[in-house]
């Protein structure tokens, strides 16, 4: 779970390269959000996703500065994605995908996928 | 603002240890086991049959799942035969879908009636 | 049936209780009213004193410890009501099942009057049938038939549906060898206008 970003300046894809007055704690935050960002959109991407989801209770998401970003939450131990997934294909293969498309951005942590809803045709 | 999506380097998977967990909330089974068992042609009207807290028929325990559904069955049909067809298709095709066991599905037929297809 | 009855008793139980305690609620609530609004003769209980006043205070204390108990006994009397009414909301809501199957891999239970309503409309598919009513008493289930025929029919068809296809249904259904039954019929005269069906 990232904390509540404060305002800063608009994060870019390399975080080193991020100078900005908020120091190097708004650099790392900054870099947490792109991060995040990254990660949603190519879980969006992947076939079988239909959006991002907030988890049971919403709780999944990450704070940035001045929006919320629902279905994606990572720190430094894992990563955690949820997601509202189509029938196409079984849910294992759907959530293998959406976990090598980030294996890069993750590293070494562990990324959680949690399949929290679906959407069937015809309901 | 935007953010664009650097090309994707498809990385092997780490190893399943290391993988982080899969998980399928109950609702997906219950979604799931509800179009499964419609799929039976004995079988008219399903409605998940949740308990007082929560109105979905699927709960999952680690990699196992319970379903508690709530049919209409045509009539004559043998109910028994309805039964075991509608417990093998669900069972089969939550497996398919989602890689949990069912280990328990309680049907309750609520309804009797209606021509058979 | 039996549960039918057990509903309407259930109902009128229901309509009884709450009609007394509304009364009683709303001539409490009335006459705190009245007493704030002066309705009251004002040497008896005036609007602008304290309900528990001197009066009240010396009462309880010349009756103690003896109302103490008796008050203890009404609150046990209110809750032993309010059990049985939660007690009898139970039972009507309670739907009958039957239980066909109890395996590792879960149970199967078929409700009765959805049981019933099927053997009905399966037993008014007869010609000869105006009506019919079933109920199911289980556990192992019987049948109990109440069918409205008609007179001018062949005497024979009623009981070549009953024997040849509506049990033989419920038997296949139920996969059991034997479903015992029991019908009464009521003849009634061939389709008028003014037939009343019961």
């Amino acid at each position: 779970m990232t904390a509540p970003t404060p305002p800063s300046p608009a994060p870019s894809p390399a975080p080193s390269s991020a100078a900005g007055p908020a120091g190097p704690g708004g650099e790392e935050r900054s870099g947490a959000a792109t991060e995040a960002r990254l990660i949603a959109d190519r879980a969006l991407a992947c076939r079988g996703v239909a959006r991002l989801s907030g988890g049971p209770f919403g709780t999944v998401a990450t704070y940035l500065p001045g929006q919320r970003l629902t279905g994606v939450s990572a720190d430094e131990r894992d990563v955690e994605i949820a997601i509202v997934a189509t029938l196409d294909r079984p849910l294992p293969q759907t959530a293998d995908e959406v976990r090598s498309a980030v294996a890069d951005l993750a590293g070494d942590r562990p990324v959680h996928v949690r399949v929290d809803d679906i959407i069937v045709e015809g309901t | 603002m935007t953010v664009t999506v650097p090309a994707q380097r498809r990385a092997p998977l780490p190893a399943p240890e290391r993988r982080g967990r899969t998980e399928v909330a109950d609702r997906v089974v219950s979604k799931i086991a509800c179009v499964a068992a419609a799929e039976v042609p004995e079988v008219r009207d399903v409605q998940p049959r949740g308990l007082p807290w929560t109105p979905s028929a699927g709960e999952v325990h680690g990699d196992q799942a319970v379903v508690r559904l709530n049919v209409s069955v045509a009539y004559p049909a043998p109910l028994h035969a309805v039964a075991a067809r509608l417990r093998e298709h669900v069972i089969d095709r939550v497996a398919a879908q989602t890689g949990l066991h069912v280990t328990r599905l309680d049907i309750t037929m609520t309804d009797v009636g209606g021509d058979l297809p | 049936m039996i549960k039918g009855m057990n509903g309407r008793r259930t109902g009128r139980g229901n309509r009884w209780g709450l009609a007394l305690v509304g009364l009683v609620l709303a001539i409490l609530g009335g006459s705190a009213l009245a007493r704030g609004l002066g309705a009251f003769p004002q040497n008896w209980a005036a609007a602008r004193t304290t309900v528990v006043d001197g009066n009240v205070v010396a009462f309880f204390a010349r009756t103690s410890p003896g109302i103490w108990w008796l008050v203890a006994l009404a609150a046990l009397v209110v809750a032993v009501l309010a059990v049985r009414w939660l007690l009898v909301q139970g039972r009507r809501d309670a739907r009958r099942v039957l239980r066909i199957e109890d395996g590792p891999t879960g149970v199967t239970e078929v409700s009765e009057s959805g049981m019933a309503q099927a053997v009905a409309a399966d037993v008014e598919s007869s010609p000869a049938v105006f009506h019919a009513a079933a109920h199911l008493v289980g556990p192992r289930p019987e049948v109990r038939l109440r069918v409205v025929a008609d007179e001018s029919a062949p005497m024979g068809e009623l009981s070549r549906h009953l024997s040849a296809v509506a049990l033989p249904h419920v038997r296949d259904a139920l996969d059991r060898d034997r479903v015992p039954a029991v019908a009464r019929v009521s003849l009634e005269p061939s389709p008028s206008p003014h037939r009343v069906v019961r």
